[in-house]
Formats: structure tokens, sequence, C-alpha cells
């Protein structure tokens, strides 16, 4: 029952909020992120909070006479002695529990299993301290550590939570001019200052607690793209030099090898480069069309309206 | 700047009225969901106006109503709710009313004897002292006394009617829930 609800929970408030952007106009990712944490977080807590409020929510009577829908008549419904909806409801919730241990669990032992192995190379090291100097200066937060690895591969990342290094590679430095490695630098920087490690592991936990729900991965998906976009329309509000951030960007596209096709390996990699790509589009297609400019601002009234009809309408649905 | 402000109410105002609509939206949208099943399956359990109405819809063989309801006991007469369902087993379950207020005073519950589980009565009840048989009309029925929910003193009444368990409970005395019961069961 509390899986159901869960889905059920995240579902409507995935919808309500959708409709929140359109009604309040909401196109800034700041807010939106905010948004989205919402079908991410609040189904957790909906159903046991309701069942504490009005225990009675559970029974017949409530379903019948009170829900706005009853999971129950659908799930029930009998045709040549199946179940068929709530076959195909366990079918979903086992294929999206499928797709969270074999694409995100087992990569995480995989990885930390087979380690590439990058030599540390200094070249280039100072032009990297010089630029993330100015940039932490001008966003009041502390020098991070400096990791260059030797591959040609474009590689810039930060890691740490607290302690913070940036992760790049020589063969970016040797690929971006100085105003384009000073724009990602930037970028990672921002990164660094929002805390997005920190907060994106938080919130992957979240959605790991909900791991059979679609809502969920989907969700975690975008706010993490939802950062990506913020962090971007920071950048440029402090270089103002969008073009040199899209350049930067563009190093960052991704081709796999297309021969062998029809092995799963490798579909799945054209998979991920196509998702990844997608989003490279994205926030360059922000950039060009300069859609950070006229962001609007974040207002609390709208978004606790937001969250009260979200909770409003989860009540009614068991 | 006057201009502008009213600009921004306008706007405001017609932002907040399409988020209404929107929750509107929503909420009929569920409704309609959730009212789907119901006509595909249209024997499941449901809401009727009268038991007239579950009797005409139903398949059930018989609908046991009470002929007879203590004048002292001010229970209204229709049933205030009626509910009734011939999926997965055949049932009807009705609720009466005291005249003065919304409070329910009798619960008359009949399901088929077969029945895997059975519907959970509105009244909830904590069973006191222990249980008697006592005879009804020839019939054996089990009298419970018990406490309900709101610390009132009440009844369970029920008995296997050709197959039909029928269950009353009512915040009464044992002898009006005998009595209620009596005046169900058709005379020989």
């Amino acid at each position: 029952m509390y899986i159901m609800q869960t889905v059920l929970h995240s579902f409507t408030a995935l919808i309500i909020i959708e409709l929140s952007f359109y009604a309040w106009d909401i196109q800034d990712h700041l807010s939106r992120f905010r948004y989205r944490l919402m079908p991410l977080v609040l189904p957790i807590f909906m159903f046991p909070l309701y069942q504490i409020l009005s225990p009675e929510r559970g029974t017949w009577h409530f379903r019948l006479t009170t829900a706005l829908f009853d999971s129950h008549r659908w799930l029930e419904l009998k045709f040549l002695n199946i179940y068929p909806v709530a076959l195909l409801v366990l079918t979903v919730l086992v294929g999206f529990s499928c797709v969270f241990l074999f694409q995100e669990i087992l990569p995480i032992f995989r990885r930390r299993n087979s380690q590439p192995q990058h030599t540390e190379c200094p070249e280039g090291e100072e032009d990297v301290r010089l630029i993330l100097k100015s940039a932490c200066a001008l966003l009041g937060t502390e020098e991070p550590g400096v990791i260059i690895i030797e591959t040609p591969a474009p590689v810039l990342f930060t890691q740490g939570y607290k302690k913070h290094s940036i992760v790049i590679s020589s063969g970016l430095i040797a690929l971006l001019d100085r105003e384009q490695l000073r724009n990602a630098l930037i970028h990672e920087v921002v990164h660094m200052k929002r805390s997005s490690n920190l907060k994106t592991q938080i919130i992957y936990l979240v959605r790991m607690l909900m791991f059979y729900n679609p809502v969920s991965l989907v969700e975690f998906r975008r706010i993490v793209h939802d950062d990506e976009f913020i962090c971007d329309a920071i950048t440029i509000s402090m270089t103002r030099h969008s073009q040199a951030l899209i350049s930067a960007l563009s190093a960052f596209y991704y081709h796999p090898d297309e021969e062998l096709p029809g092995k799963l390996s490798q579909m799945k990699e054209q998979v991920e480069s196509h998702s990844h790509n997608l989003l490279l589009d994205e926030r360059i297609r922000n950039l060009t069309e300069d859609r950070y400019r006229n962001s609007t601002r974040f207002v609390l009234t709208q978004y606790l309206l937001t969250l009260s009809a979200i909770l409003l309408v989860g009540y009614g649905v068991v | 700047m006057g201009w502008f402000k009213m600009t921004t109410t306008q706007s405001t105002a017609r932002r907040a009225a399409l988020f209404a609509a929107s929750i509107l939206f929503v909420a009929g949208l569920l409704s309609l969901l959730n009212w789907i099943p119901l006509i595909i399956q249209k024997q499941k359990l449901k809401s009727f106006s009268s038991p007239d109405a579950a009797a005409k819809e139903l398949h059930v063989r018989k609908i046991y109503l009470p002929s007879y309801l203590p004048e002292h006991l001010n229970l209204a007469w229709p049933p205030s709710e009626v509910y009734g369902q011939d999926v997965p087993f055949s049932a009807v379950v009705m609720y009466l009313s005291f005249k003065q207020r919304p409070e329910i005073g009798l619960a008359l519950h009949q399901s088929d004897a077969q029945a895997s589980y059975m519907i959970e009565p509105r009244i909830k009840i904590r069973p006191g002292q222990t249980s008697s048989q006592i005879s009804l009309k020839g019939r054996r029925a089990m009298l419970v006394p018990a406490i309900c929910d709101d610390n009132t003193p009440c009844n369970q009444l029920s008995w296997d009617e050709h197959g039909t368990i029928i269950t009353l409970i009512g915040k009464f005395s044992a002898q009006d829930i005998i009595k209620i019961a009596s005046s169900m069961i058709p005379d020989a």
C-alpha cells in the first residue's frame, strides 16, 4: 500500500508542479530546482503523515466516499481471472527497480573495482591555479585543489563535499583557449559554492529510498540538469562571455564508436552518450538564446500554494 | 508607475486563477479516473440512494430490512447510507442515523456466508463481556455486548439466514437490537 501510494503521490505532485510552472510562468532553473524537490521528497512522508492525521483514510468507506482517486478500483479490475492493471503496475515497478540496480548501483561497484589509472601531470597547472584564484576571490570561496590527469579526453569535474578539488584533463587544457578555460573553471567553482556534490548526494539518497518509483528516476535527473543550468547562468552573469562557455561546452560532446551494432554494452553507451549530448544541446541553446537574462525570481507564496495543493490533492489519492 | 502596479496586480490575479483552475483540472481528472473502473465493473462496492435502488441493481437474493424500529431509539428511516456489491461476494451494508444528530445509531450488514472476508463496519466495537448464543425465531444468533469507539455501550447481533450472514450493531440495549433483528426475519 505504501509503495503504491508513494508512486501515485509522486505522479500527482509531478503533474501539479508542471502545471505550476505554466500557471506561474516559472522559467528560471533555481525555482524549478526547488519545485522539483517536491515530487521527490514529499511522497516519502505523505502516506505516514496522512495516516497519523486520519487513520480512517485506509478504510473502504473513505475510499468510496471521500477519496478523489482509489487505486484499489483499478488494481482489483479482473478479466479472465487475471488482474491486468495490477500486473502492469507490478511490471513497471520491477522494471524501474532493475533500471536502478543495473544502471545506478552496479556501475558504482564496477567503477570502484576498476578505477582508471591516470597519471597526474603538472603541465598547465599554473594557468589553472591562476584562473581559479581569481574565480574563487570573485565568488568568495576557498580555493580548491587541482588535479590534472594525463588523458586526451575532455575531463572536468569537481570532487569532494567539504574540501573540494577540481579534476581536469591535459587534453581539455590543450583544447580550450584561456577564456573558454576560465568559463569552464568558473562553472566548476559555482558548483563548489552551491555545494552541488553534497546536495546531489543527499537528493540521490532520497531517490534511493524510492528506487522503484519512475517519477523519482526522472525528477532526480532533471534536478541534476537544473543544477547545471543554474551554474551556467551564474557563470555567464560573472564572465559576461556566453560564447566562451558555449565553446567550452562544445568540447564535451561525446560520440562513441558506432561500429559493431547490436552489442548490448554498445547500445547502452550510445543511449548514455545521446542523453549526455542532449543535455549539452539544451545548455548551449539556453546560452545561445540568452534565456538566462530574464530569469524570474523565486516567489515563496507561489511555492507554498503549490505545496499546499500537492498535500491537499494527495490526501484524496489512496 | 500606477499603471505598472495595476498591470502587475492583474497579472498576479490572472496567474492565481490559472493555478486554481489547474488544480481543479487535476482533481477533476482524478475523479474521472476514479469513476471509470465502476463503469467497467459495475458489480463492485458502491453507494446507492436507497435499499430499493440497491435491490434493483444488485443480484442479491433478498435485502433484509427491519420492519420495526423502537420509537424511543429515535432512529431515522430510510437509511442514511446504503452500499452494496456483487463482486467479489454479495453484500449490502446500511447505516441508520439518529433523528436529531448525524451520528450513526445502527449498522446493518448482510453478506454471503461463503465470503472470504467481511466488510468492516463503520461502527467500531471493542467486545466487552463474553458473547452469548440466543435463539432468534428458531435461528442460532450470537449476541456480543461491546463498547463502541466513542465509549458508549452497544451490542452486536449476528446470525446465518439461509446462507447470508446478517450482522447488526446498535448503540442501544440488547433487548432493542433483538427486537429489530426479529423484525427482519420473515415469519414462517
